[in-house]
This record gives C-alpha cells, structure tokens and sequence, in this order.
C-alpha cells in the first residue's frame, strides 16, 4: 500500500479519493501558496489561504473536474477575502509590517507598485506575468468575462508605467 | 505594442518570479488536510445522516463523562500549577491574560528593552498599590476602605518583571513605565494587562502617579497616555507614553477648562518633543499674567491640549488630545502661595 492510501486507510476516509487528492496536493500546494502570497503579501495569510482552499477541494474532490483550475479560483477568491479582513484589521493597528522580499531598487518599486493596485487588476497581472495563465483561464478565476480581463490588465499596465514614470 | 510596455512587461515576469522563488514553502503535507477535513460530511444526506447518529447512545455517555472527566482534571492541575506557582515568586506572579500582556510587549518597545536596576525602585509601584493588593489576595481582613480603593482600580498588581525606567531629558526627571494586571470589570474575574505611569525626580514637586484603572492598550493605541506635575521652575513637567512607530508628539493648541486667572489658551505656544523608548518629555511654561485683583501666586489651571502623532519621515499617524494641568504665574496684589 502507497504511504497516501495508508493515509487514508488510518484516517478512515475514502482510499481512492485520498490517493488522488494527496497527490494533486503535494503537485500543486507549493505553487498555490506562491500564488497566494503574491496576493497577499503575507506568508501566513498564504498557507491559510491554501490550506482553506484545499480543506474546500477535498471535499468534493471526487465531484471535481478540473481541480486545479477550482484551486486557482478558490486561492483568489480567499486571498481577496483574507484582504478585505486584513485591511480592516489594519486599520485598527496601522503600524504592522509585511513581508518584502529582497529586490533590486527600482524591482522593489515595481513590486510596491503592484501591491497598491486594486486587488482585481493586481491578481490579473500576477496571474498573467507570474502565472503564464490565459486570458480564459484568468477570467474563470475572476469569475468574470474576457473583455474584463483586458480591460484590467490594460488599466493596471497604464497605473505601474505612470508610477514608474513618476 | 510600445517598447516601453514591452519592458514593464518582462520587468513584472522577472521580478514576481524572483519574489515568488524567494518565499520558501515548507513541503506539502496532505496529512493537514486530511486530519481537518476527513470527518466532515460531503453531502446534504451525509450531513442528515450524520445527524441521525448524534442520539447519544451508550458509547456518547462514556465519551461525554470522559471528557468532562479530562476537563475537570485539566482545570485542576492549572489551579495547581498556579497556586504553587503564586508561593514560589509571593512578591511577583500577577493572574494575567497572557494574550494582552504579548500584545502590550509587542506595541512598547520599550518593553521590549532589557530591564535595568532603577526598575527596582519601590517608589515605581507604590502608586499602583502592589502591596496592599498582594496583601488583599492573602488575608481576609483587609479594611473596608483598602478593599474599596482597590476594586475600583480593578485590583491592579504590577507586572515586576515588565517596570522600565525611561529618562526624561532636559527634566531632571524619569518616568516608571508600570504594566499591571488588572480586572477590567469588577464583576469578571477575568483579568488584562494595562499600564500605570510614575514621574520621579527631582525636575518635580514630589512623585505622581497614574490613578484609577489603568490605561488598556486599546486606549494606549489611540491616546497614548499623558502624566503631567508642576516643575520647581513653576512650568508644568510630564511625559507622554505612546505606541511604537510614534517619533515625534505636538502639543497644541490648547483649551483652557474654566481657567481661575485670566490667562488666553493663545498665550500658551505649542511645544514639540522627540519620541525616545515610547516616551516624550514636556516642559511647558506660560508666559506669567497680572491681576491687581487676584492674589499673586502659582495657580493650576486645567487644559486640553491637541495632540499630533507623527512618525518617522513626517507623516501624522494620529490626531488626538491630552488632559493635562498647566501651571500659571500670577502676579497680583499679595502673595498667595
């Protein structure tokens, strides 16, 4: 028996399901968690943030057809939640500090640049420039049309070149 | 599509790849998922049929017993671990909410600070009344008033191993940061940590201290917390304690509260101090009045002053105000004082 059906076996939870599901976690946790903290800005808040998705995708994993597309909605669905909490929560206590990671200057800026957009505009260009996802899948995430997707990317490609020209 | 566009766009592919591949993601463990998950129900019927078994049969007794059994046993050993920790340490171990004691330490840096030994100094909580409370816990026959005057403070105790002493510069003076435990509401037994301030020295008329219930960290977060005395050059001396990310405090302009001389709230300048440890130290003099009615002297007159917030590259972090006592100098028809 596989270390993941024993898993399951021990858990009690369906074998087959557990087989599939411990591997499309382990294939797809550490690129979601990237994902997330791309749109949070905050490690903890990216773990929970996946965790949560994955907890929901579990469930009904067996009903599922393409998990990993559910996963990309779900990470961007929670992260934007997470935000709207985390923004709440900063206003209360406005001296807490995010994670920055180690870039050059003017990357730096950029990346701060991409912190500030509107979350919407700020998970299309993540998932466009970082993910390499398409203008379908972006949009099946955002759960919105095509177009909207365009129209997203081309206002938050117009904000980051007026900052950087700034 | 423009050269520049072009640019930003391979700029934003290099530096979210750089910025993702540092976070290091500790490896996938589906057994988290699986744990927290695996006995919730998928479906509407499981759901219902989960509900069906929920009829507490003969083993939900046995389980039931047990784990009351486990949270009786649980809460002794903590009463316990408490009492014999209370009679090791009689003259420290405050009953305190740890989650707002780590909240207090995390806004105060210094807090955070090591402790040095004028921490020690008797004179730092004896305004809080650590002993009578100490002595309150332990006997029964407390007089009627101690018992009073300590509820009404929510039965404050000092947290020793917290006391900082922050020097005041140009004051003469130092200021006893005091965290306490205290009960927020008279009937909770629950208990919070907050903050009494000291002013000792000799840039004051004699040591003050904070009084009343002490400052939660709430209130600190929004209002700081402001001890003031007269000063023997007849000025009002005091500090402010503030959260971290405060570098500078404004006091002014001020509103005299039903002031006793004639003196303007205008004729008081605003006064500005750095922030060093969380504390800023005030002098604040005002110019003396004349009343050929009035008896000459030094009268207390109550104020509100507008308090600015500012942080490090000078941006307002915060508007408030400070409830303080100004000292003014009369010079009037005889000596009053």
């Amino acid at each position: 028996m596989s270390e993941a059906a024993a898993e399951g076996v021990l858990l009690g939870s369906p074998v087959k399901d557990d087989v599939g599901f411990a591997g499309f976690y382990r294939r797809e946790y550490e690129r979601a968690v990237r994902l997330a903290w791309l749109l949070t800005g905050s490690r903890a808040a990216a773990e929970d943030v996946v965790q949560d998705a994955m907890a929901g995708i579990y469930r009904r994993f067996s009903r599922i057809d393409a998990p990993d597309a559910y996963l990309r909605r779900a990470v961007v669905n929670l992260a934007q939640t997470w935000q709207r909490n985390e923004r709440r929560q900063r206003d209360r206590i406005s001296m807490l500090e995010r994670e920055r990671p180690v870039l050059e200057a003017a990357d730096a800026m950029l990346l701060e640049s991409v912190q500030r957009l509107p979350y919407r505009q700020r998970a299309v260009v993540v998932a466009r420039y970082w993910g390499g996802w398409s203008e379908s899948e972006i949009a099946r995430a955002l759960g919105c049309r095509r177009g909207t997707v365009k129209s997203l990317a081309s206002r938050a490609l117009d904000r980051l070149r007026e900052e950087a020209t700034r | 599509m423009t050269e520049v566009s072009e640019n930003l766009e391979e700029q934003l592919r290099r530096v979210l790849g750089e910025t993702a591949g540092q976070l290091a993601v500790k490896p996938a463990d589906p057994r988290v998922i699986l744990s927290s998950v695996s006995s919730i129900p998928e479906t509407d019927r499981q759901r219902r049929a989960v509900r069906r078994r929920w009829v507490p049969g003969l083993g939900g007794v046995i389980t039931m017993i047990a784990v009351l059994a486990a949270v009786v046993i649980g809460a002794a050993a903590i009463a316990l671990l408490g009492r014999a920790r209370s009679m090791s340490r009689p003259a420290a171990g405050p009953t305190r909410s740890l989650s707002s004691r780590q909240q207090l330490v995390q806004a105060l840096g210094v807090l955070r600070a090591p402790q040095t030994t004028a921490a020690h100094d008797p004179r730092l909580v004896e305004p809080v009344l650590s002993r009578a409370g100490g002595f309150a816990r332990r006997h029964k026959s407390v007089p009627p008033f101690w018992k009073r005057l300590l509820a009404a403070s929510g039965n404050p105790i000092a947290d020793r191993s917290l006391i900082r002493v922050v020097p005041l510069p140009g004051l003469s003076a130092e200021l006893g940061v005091v965290p306490v435990s205290y009960q927020p509401s008279a009937k909770s037994s629950r208990r919070a940590e907050g903050l009494y301030v000291t002013l000792l020295g000799s840039g004051v008329d004699g040591d003050t201290g904070s009084s009343g219930m002490p400052t939660s960290l709430s209130s600190l977060r929004s209002h700081g917390l402001a001890i003031f005395n007269d000063a023997p050059n007849g000025s009002s001396a005091g500090a402010i304690v503030v959260p971290d990310g405060v570098t500078e405090i404004q006091l002014g302009p001020y509103r005299l509260v039903n002031p006793p001389v004639p003196v303007k709230s205008t004729d008081i300048a605003s006064a500005t101090a750095r922030v060093n440890e969380n504390v800023a130290a005030f002098d604040i003099s005002v110019p003396t009045v004349t009343n050929r009615k009035a008896a000459s002297g030094f009268y207390t007159v109550p104020a509100v002053a507008q308090t600015t917030w500012f942080a490090t590259n000078g941006t307002i972090v915060r508007r408030t105000t400070t409830a303080l006592d100004l000292v003014v100098r009369l010079r009037g028809h005889a000596a009053h004082h």
